[in-house]
């Protein structure tokens, strides 16, 4: 009985193993859809695209931390490059995933109650 | 063909088994582009929690597997008579550890990519871990199915995927536990 259980558990995850290969291949990344009617907040854009890598808020992950942090920028400008291009390897350029003005909302965001520049 | 040589190409075969599984996973994180999204996260604050505490349940059960395993192997003794449903439970184990690490692997993968960069030393270590992880895993589930391998394989290619899920526990889940947040959830 216990025997039969684990070979169909068994069968299951190969099966689970199958779909996550190809939802890898299958799955784009989310676009963030700007609203029609209403301006999205950097907040929530941080939210989406930042947060899981920099931490909720900001505190750093996988990605460096943010908030009190990005010293090696000397302004917002810098930064707003920084984010669209991103870093090959390492970190996404949100330029084909986000309009200019929503990186700059973002970046406000993270500059102004993040950073706290 | 002599036993010898049909015992070295079953070695051989899952070797490159493994082999070919770690190339490939290391592969994709290189050329695919990182969404830099979260993904699952269940009850936790976002998905890097979840990863971190999956990794460690992971971690759990890769221990029992390697309790039950060393049982099997008449290392240790207890319990003094192995029950029937040892050997399931063995699998039912690893199979756990290995479902729980599919969610955590696809974000690895899919938002986040491979670190190629080896002055991020954490980052890098993490992903070729990882490649070597699922090669590794690879490897000694044909192993298990071959019983043709040497008799001292299966233990080695088991304690090669106990040694790298620990070091992978070590340079995600307890950096994360350490560094950004405790418990995190």
């Amino acid at each position: 009985m216990f025997e039969r259980f684990v070979n169909g558990f068994q069968i299951l995850v190969c099966i689970a193993t199958v779909v996550t290969v190809v939802l890898l291949f299958t799955v784009p990344p989310t676009m963030a859809e700007p609203p029609e009617s209403a301006v999205v907040s950097g907040a929530d854009l941080f939210a989406s695209n930042c947060a899981g890598c920099h931490g909720p808020g900001g505190e750093g992950g996988v990605g460096p931390a943010l908030a009190g942090g990005l010293a090696r920028f000397d302004s917002m400008e810098e930064v707003v490059a920084f984010v669209s291009t991103g870093v090959p390897g390492s970190m996404p350029g949100f330029e084909t995933r986000l309009s200019p003005e929503e990186i700059e909302a973002v970046v406000d965001y993270v500059w102004v109650d993040l950073a706290g520049r | 063909m002599t036993a010898r040589s049909a015992s070295e190409r079953a070695l051989r075969t899952a070797l490159l088994l493994g082999g070919a599984v770690a190339i490939a996973v290391g592969v994709y994180g290189s050329v695919h582009d990182p969404a830099g999204q979260q993904t699952i996260s269940l009850f936790f604050s976002n998905t890097l929690s979840f990863k971190a505490w999956t990794t460690t349940l992971i971690l759990f059960f890769a221990f029992g597997q390697v309790y039950s395993a060393l049982r099997m192997w008449g290392k240790v003794k207890i319990p003094k008579t192995m029950p029937s449903w040892w050997g399931d439970l063995h699998r039912l184990s690893g199979t756990l550890a290995f479902a729980l690490s599919l969610p955590v692997a696809f974000h690895c993968l899919w938002a986040l990519g491979f670190e190629p960069d080896f002055t991020e030393l954490r980052r890098f270590a993490h992903s070729v871990l990882g490649c070597l992880f699922y090669g590794a895993f690879a490897a000694k589930v044909t192993l298990v199915r071959s019983h043709d391998t040497p008799s001292w394989s299966l233990p080695v290619m088991g304690g090669v995927v106990f040694t790298t899920l620990v070091a992978i526990w070590l340079t995600t889940s307890l950096w994360f536990f350490t560094t950004v947040a405790f418990p995190g959830i």
